[in-house]
């Protein structure tokens, strides 16, 4: 009897096994920092957003608006390089928004004055990014969207393109895409 | 001879840059080597990746260089489990027995029974372990399974942090906060060992910033059959209604609330005896046990690394049963901060108060001391962790010092070393002491335990008693531990445990001396007084591996072994070794297969075995139990489940009768499920 259970499980195991599908990325199964996880999206970003009248050896500012715990994560971007463009990291308060900003994460401590914010950066080609609830929905670029303990992201395509930005397919291909003012 | 102010400057330079950390930019302490790796990969490969809680890394800094296994919603859903202490079979080392059909005894290396008095649980930080028979009623432990986030199973003494009872191990249930359950989740299923269970669940949004949840969920579970034939008198039917909100007003400080509150009747099975003929009878009741309790905390984060932590708990719980009728008032209040000392040290400490009101009122077989008691704890703890060498090498010191109106002041300290050898191998080892305080139940109670006729004449009467003891000491173990955990490759890793348990002044009993008694009858009263005559020790190891070749594939396996011998039991009958070394079997396995045969199908195969339970008064066979659910979803938010439990086998018994419940045969049973989401 015992002997038998086995073997079925066995069979049922090998039968299992024998089903060899796509190949396992590193990833999967793996936890990590939200911060963490965020900072590597906005690297990722990064790769993917073609800013207008920017050669490829100009260095990229990633900026962070507000006190938030992405400061560290997004510090040690420094270390990191897109291409062949050096990263450089600044920490901004609300009074001294930096337009010249290629992508510019906006903490959710700015909340309140989001709307200002975002009329402040209307015309200049900065990627904004936020973990703002609604905040693709307001006139953002980029949402940060927590969904079954995974990061996923939103793009208001509208703002993207109205900034002169130009976002790869490959980026698109994964995000939610919003189109005008509305709400996903 | 004199130095120039240059070279002195330089020289003092060059020196601080030997003792001082290189990297000028401040790196948070957790900022670990996964992260390096994490920027690296692909946005398609990052999207797989999940998110832990913050809140996790106050219980990180314990949990690293312990044995610690989560078991996470994912791994639930997949067993097609429906009651919490038989998801905790996924864990290695849990030695979990279904005594019957409403009663489980839940273990970590050892010390099991329908009271598993050296394992604290907790759920979000709430213990639901009883002081007033030192255990877990699992049976009224019934969450919508959906809500919970994870199971965190930590094998080994969590007394430093967590306090007394801590002792083999400590399970912390965690559920979701209230902005990742949006939405209606609604669960049905019927099947032929639980008729009926239905759950419920709505979270919406009150603001951008704060989010709730209401639960409901409903459970009726068949009467099971004896071993010898015949039915047992243990089906339950249990409701269980829970709220939690959580508020985040800005990125610093999140609040939440929440409460659960439930209703159940527990059928029981007793022997009730008398002093008068025919001095016993069985007798079927209906427990009633219910309870309600509120949980409220406020978490801030000062600065990166820099947390302090509140929580306070009320805990109302209700048990009107066949030996006693009991009301529990629990209120506890417990602050703790977290910070960083430089770049090498993480420093946690905490206080906490808890007060207990007790009343409690004997009813058949069972009187007690005092009808009504209040119990107190005061405690506090620190640990800090130092970073020997950055990143690679980790001591932890730490201490809990508490006092209570059980035993007064205690001591328990641990000392835990980590290496991290490279990027995917780390070994740890720890040495920590824990108690387990005595229960209220084992302060005050007496208990009739039958009557016989001296040569069949009933003037002259023989009565058993088990007799509680208000001089009671705490239990004490001194565990050494070690582990091993390797992640061999990126789809396979590998963790061992090995630990040896030293415990002593367990609480076993002593003979009576005969002496004639007039309650309730005049007789002579013999029998057993506890006291603290038990040592023994414990050791073993478990392993778990976890293989995932493909995507769609994953399988896990989980092996423990454990031997348990008592040094001595001076003066105490031979049974106090089989309560001590009888009630755990040598060796526990799980193997599991997860497989997506489909996107929209899942099937899952679990094996659960156990080796022979060496009980001489009732010794339980060894079994193995063959799970298999399928699940098939037609369209997003719908899903079809069909599950069969114990399918290679009729029935088994995973328990012998004891602690006086009457054991059944775990039958064989299958369920058919259906989950919406929208």
């Amino acid at each position: 009897m015992l002997f038998n259970c086995t073997l079925q499980f066995i069979i049922l195991f090998c039968s299992g096994l024998l089903i060899v599908l796509q190949p396992e990325p590193a990833s999967a199964g793996r936890q990590a920092e939200e911060t963490q996880l965020k900072a590597a999206y906005i690297y990722n970003f990064g790769k993917y957003v073609t800013w207008p009248m920017i050669t490829a050896t100009d260095p990229l500012d990633i900026c962070l608006l507000g006190p938030d715990p992405l400061a560290d994560p997004l510090q040690k971007l420094e270390e990191k390089k897109i291409g062949d463009r050096e990263i450089t990291f600044y920490l901004l308060d609300s009074t001294s928004i930096k337009t010249d900003c290629e992508m510019l994460f906006i903490s959710r401590s700015q909340q309140e004055q989001l709307a200002g914010t975002l009329a402040q950066l209307e015309d200049n080609a900065v990627l904004t990014i936020s973990d703002i609830q609604g905040f693709a929905g307001k006139g953002g670029m980029i949402e940060l969207v927590r969904k079954e303990n995974k990061i996923r992201f939103v793009i208001n395509i509208d703002s993207v393109q109205r900034a002169g930005l130009v976002i790869s397919s490959r980026l698109l291909r994964l995000a939610t895409i919003l189109s005008g003012d509305r709400q996903p | 001879m004199s130095i120039s102010k240059k070279t002195f400057v330089l020289t003092a330079f060059l020196w601080s840059q030997f003792f001082l950390p290189v990297h000028a930019a401040p790196i948070p302490p957790d900022a670990d080597a996964l992260s390096d790796t994490l920027i690296d990969l692909d946005l398609e490969s990052l999207m797989d990746v999940e998110v832990y809680a913050a809140s996790k890394k106050t219980q990180r800094l314990s949990d690293i260089s312990s044995a610690v296994f989560v078991i996470n919603q994912d791994m639930i859903r997949r067993s097609g489990l429906t009651e919490i202490p038989e998801i905790l079979r996924l864990a290695p080392g849990v030695q979990v027995s279904r005594i019957n059909g409403n009663a489980w005894s839940v273990s970590i290396r050892g010390g099991s029974g329908r009271y598993g008095d050296k394992l604290l649980v907790m759920i979000d930080g709430r213990s639901i372990y009883t002081l007033l028979f030192a255990g877990v009623y699992w049976e009224d432990q019934d969450l919508v399974l959906a809500d919970i986030d994870r199971i965190e199973v930590i094998r080994g003494p969590g007394a430093a942090i967590w306090g007394a009872n801590a002792v083999n191990g400590v399970i912390n249930i965690i559920t979701k906060a209230a902005s990742e359950t949006q939405g209606l989740h609604v669960n049905v299923s019927t099947g032929t060992m639980n008729s009926g269970l239905a759950g419920m669940r709505y979270g919406g949004t009150i603001s951008e910033n704060a989010h709730y949840r209401v639960s409901l969920k409903y459970r009726q579970q068949v009467t099971f059959d004896r071993p010898d034939g015949g039915e047992n008198h243990d089906g339950l039917q249990v409701g269980h209604g829970s709220f939690r909100t959580d508020w985040e007003p800005n990125s610093r400080d999140s609040f939440s609330l929440q409460g659960a509150m439930f209703d159940g009747t527990v059928e029981e099975n007793m022997v009730e005896f008398f002093p008068v003929p025919p001095y016993a009878g069985r007798v079927q009741e209906d427990d009633d046990s219910r309870g309600w309790d509120v949980v409220g905390s406020w978490s801030r984060q000062v600065s990166a690394g820099n947390q302090i932590d509140l929580k306070l708990y009320y805990d109302d719980a209700h048990r009107d049963s066949f030996f006693y009728s009991s009301d529990l008032d629990t209120f506890d209040l417990a602050l703790q901060q977290q910070f960083v000392i430089g770049r090498r040290q993480n420093v946690i400490y905490g206080f906490r108060y808890r007060y207990t009101g007790t009343e409690i009122e004997g009813k058949t077989n069972f009187l007690v001391a005092h009808e009504s008691r209040s119990d107190y704890l005061y405690s506090f703890f620190l640990q800090d962790e130092i970073a020997l060498l950055e990143k690679e090498l980790f001591l932890t010191l730490g201490s809990k010092f508490e006092y209570q109106s059980f035993t007064g002041f205690e001591v328990q300290p641990t000392l835990r070393l980590l290496w991290n050898v490279n990027q995917t191998n780390s070994l740890w080892t720890a040495v920590s002491r824990a108690v387990r305080t005595p229960s209220i139940g084992e302060q005050e109670m007496a208990l009739e335990y039958g009557y016989m006729p001296v040569d069949g004449n009933p003037d002259q009467l023989v009565g058993f008693w088990i007799l509680g003891n208000s001089d009671l000491d705490s239990e004490t173990l001194i565990a050494y531990e070690a582990g091993f955990r390797s992640e061999l490759t990126s789809a396979l890793s590998v963790d061992l445990a090995l630990f040896y348990n030293q415990y002593d002044d367990v609480r076993g009993f002593e003979l009576l001396t005969p002496a004639p008694v007039l309650e309730p009858v005049p007789h002579l009263r013999t029998g057993m007084q506890m006291a603290n005559n038990v040592s023994g020790h414990g050791y073993g190891f478990e392993l778990s591996a976890d293989w995932k070749p493909v995507k769609t594939l994953r399988f896990r396996a989980n092996y423990s072994n454990i031997q348990i011998e008592t040094d001595e039991a001076a003066g105490a009958p031979d049974f106090l070794d089989q309560e001590f070394a009888g009630k755990a079997p040598t060796s526990l396995y799980t193997l599991s297969m997860d497989w997506a045969p489909r996107s929209d199908m899942d099937l899952g195969m679990y094996l659960y075995g156990s080796s022979r339970l060496n009980y001489s008064a009732d010794p339980v066979p060894d079994y193995i139990r063959f799970d298999l659910r399928l699940a098939w979803r037609p369209v997003t938010g719908v899903e079809l489940s069909l599950v069969g439990r114990n399918l290679f086998d009729s029935e088994h018994t995973e328990y012998p009768s004891t602690d006086a419940l009457l054991n059944s045969d775990i039958p064989q049973s299958i369920y058919a499920g259906l989950t919406l989401d929208f």
